[in-house]
């Protein structure tokens, strides 16, 4: 009875209480449920026994041993970092640079986005790690790779001429690093590509009668415009370069990730793979909390 | 006087006109200049760049049909001289091709079309409707994509090895007195159950780009059809869904890719089980305890050439599936405006 007396809206919002009801239940038994249990899982020793698990509560030895016994995990959350800082504004850069181009008329575009689109096919981390390994690993000394990928004659040409020894290195590594960059900007092209779209071209028209250059009009309409992609775009590539596949064995790709399964996996220490997975997202979330207070600052959002 | 007065500013006018004229031809010049040497720059950007993706598959399409003893021939480089199929019969044999297919095939579909169901009931649901708590549940989806999957993974694993719905399965265990228990590890359930519940691999973002491109339809149709006594399901069948097109192929796409591609999920979940990307992680290891090659594996080539073809069989089946409906793929992104 009381059901027939609620207004409109009101029977709206139940129905949308209904249309989330599949995620409510998946969110509570898939996610919630495990989140909490792994967080006790970080104070607990756990052995695997015949029928389920048992377990002793250890405090907190398990980060103890995090942080001051062992000798590799914080090493690699570390390089993981520094790696992260260094590899996304890149990405970020790079992918926009490509994503403008893309957006241009041009001949064979058509063709140019579906190459430049594979990456996000082929968005497998195995089989990248593999190829990294095997044709531009060098250990085959195939002619073709000492030519392509390799800039130690550029690197020695640049340094000749007198520029600082770090810059060259970082562009020489830029260029060496080429190959990782384009594999892995595919998503954020796309994500770019749809929002320059939105861009109207009268704004480009309508700046270019009054004077502006092609640079002005970058700065003062494209960036801004696209902005809340970049910052998606940033989110996104730091929590994919930070889960993305590593192998231990040839120190490619995101290792921590590899050392958290291996842990719990290889040597059966589920409290303690715990307690690093932990320490290790409580490190993703600090970085995307200042990355979101400095650059969300400035993003722009047009007023609808 | 006053001839040569109004004379003077009109033959002013006339020089300013022509000095604009010229200069406006030069400002033409030389944005053709620049814009020419713009394209001869975005050329080889673009061939350079469109070398360096597809200089691997290249790579491994000539590796893999080339007879190992080619690649120590000098005068070889891409086109082999003789094409074999050695290579591509010993990843066969070694990844059991048959299983692994299969495998990765039912996984990828089903929890796609899973996935893409619940999303876009649960995207809906989010656009369209006011509720209590929306935005904090809302943020809970933006949570469920930030946390690495392997903070999770252990007590998922111990609840699919025991697998129980809110404690029912030992109530009636306690009851009766059985001793029934669900072995989810090594089945399908571990990836079609979370998918069913909007909770597969980065659901969240799917449920995210189904709410942005829901809230984008037009508020005046959902009324006028609810006014004509739809009921909120009706009217999503009826109304929302029939546009819903884009959207749907390019979740559906991504969602199936990703499957395809995620090794994390099933090298945990899997001990007996291969999908074709655990199968790749240890095809290194495999491929030595073939017997015909392990005798020669100190050959680099033997093993190199071997995983070219490992990976060309990884990606063959998708990169075909892309062929297809690369328009659709790279077009939808732009319809569903992901802002």
């Amino acid at each position: 009875m009381k059901l027939f007396n609620l207004s409109y809206e009101k029977k709206k919002g139940m129905s949308g209480i209904i249309f989330i009801m599949p995620w409510i239940i998946g969110f509570l038994l898939f996610f919630a449920k495990p989140l909490i249990q792994s967080l006790i899982f970080t104070f607990q020793k756990i052995s695997i026994t015949h029928d389920g698990f048992s377990t002793d509560f250890v405090g907190l030895d398990n980060f103890k041993y995090a942080f001051f016994l062992d000798p590799n995990f914080i090493r690699h959350v570390t390089s993981s970092i520094g790696n992260v800082f260094y590899e996304v504004p890149i990405i970020i850069m790079f992918s926009l640079f490509i994503a403008i181009i893309l957006n241009q008329r041009f001949r064979g575009r058509v063709i140019a986005r579906a190459v430049f689109f594979l990456p996000v096919i082929i968005s497998s981390g195995v089989l990248v790690v593999l190829l990294k390994n095997d044709i531009f690993g060098n250990q085959l000394g195939s002619t073709a790779n000492v030519y392509l990928f390799e800039s130690q004659g550029f690197t020695d040409l640049l340094l000749k001429t007198g520029i600082e020894p770090t810059i060259v290195l970082y562009f020489t590594d830029i260029v060496n690093r080429i190959f990782d960059l384009t594999w892995r900007s595919g998503v954020q092209i796309l994500m770019f590509l749809a929002g320059l779209q939105t861009i109207p071209r009268s704004y480009y028209e309508a700046s270019d009668i009054e004077g502006a250059t092609g640079w002005d009009s970058f700065w003062k309409i494209t960036v801004p415009l696209v902005s809340p992609i970049i910052i998606l775009n940033m989110v996104y590539s730091i929590i994919d370069t930070f889960t993305q596949y590593g192998d231990t064995g040839s120190n490619s790709g995101n290792t921590v990730v590899r050392i958290i399964y291996n842990t719990a996996f290889a040597e059966f220490n589920y409290g303690y793979s715990s307690a690093q997975a932990w320490i290790y997202f409580i490190v993703i979330v600090f970085i995307l909390i200042i990355v979101y207070r400095i650059i969300g600052r400035k993003v722009f959002y047009m007023v609808e | 006087m006053f001839n040569n007065l109004s004379a003077k500013p009109s033959n002013n006018k006339n020089l300013l006109l022509k000095i604009i004229q010229s200069t406006g031809k030069i400002k033409i010049n030389e944005n053709k200049i620049t814009g020419a040497l713009w394209t001869i720059f975005r050329l080889f950007l673009l061939v350079g760049l469109c070398y360096v993706l597809l200089y691997p598959i290249i790579f491994m399409l000539s590796s893999s049909f080339k007879p190992v003893a080619q690649n120590y021939d000098p005068s070889v480089i891409w086109i082999p001289k003789s094409l074999t199929l050695d290579n591509i019969r010993d990843v066969l044999k070694v990844i059991n091709i048959k299983d692994t297919l299969k495998n990765t095939f039912l996984i990828s579909g089903v929890s796609a079309l899973l996935q893409l169901v619940s999303c876009m009931l649960v995207g809906y649901g989010f656009a369209r409707f006011k509720f209590r708590g929306k935005n904090l549940l809302f943020g809970m989806v933006i949570l469920s994509l930030i946390v690495p999957p392997q903070l999770i993974s252990i007590p998922l694993y111990i609840q699919f090895r025991n697998f129980d719905i809110l404690g029912l399965l030992s109530l009636v265990n306690r009851v009766f007195g059985t001793e029934i228990k669900f072995n989810l590890i090594d089945s399908y359930w571990v990836f079609y159950l979370p998918s069913i519940f909007g909770m597969g691999l980065r659901s969240g973002l799917f449920i995210y780009v189904f709410r942005q491109f829901f809230r984008g339809m037009s508020k005046e149709l959902e009324d006028a059809s609810a006014i004509d006594g739809c009921s909120p399901f009706k009217t999503f069948i009826s109304i929302m869904l029939p546009n819903a097109g884009p959207a749907i192929l390019t979740v559906f796409l991504f969602t199936f890719v990703w499957q395809w591609n995620d090794y994390y999920a099933p090298a945990m979940y899997f001990s007996e089980k291969t999908t074709i990307s655990t199968a790749l992680a240890s095809i290194r290891t495999n491929l030595r305890l073939l017997t015909n090659i392990g005798n020669n594996y100190l050959d680099p080539y033997v093993v190199s050439t071997r995983i070219q073809a490992a990976c060309l069989i990884s990606i063959a089946p998708i990169v075909t599936m892309y062929v297809f409906t690369q328009k659709h793929f790279t077009e939808s992104i732009e319809r569903t405006g992901i802002k």
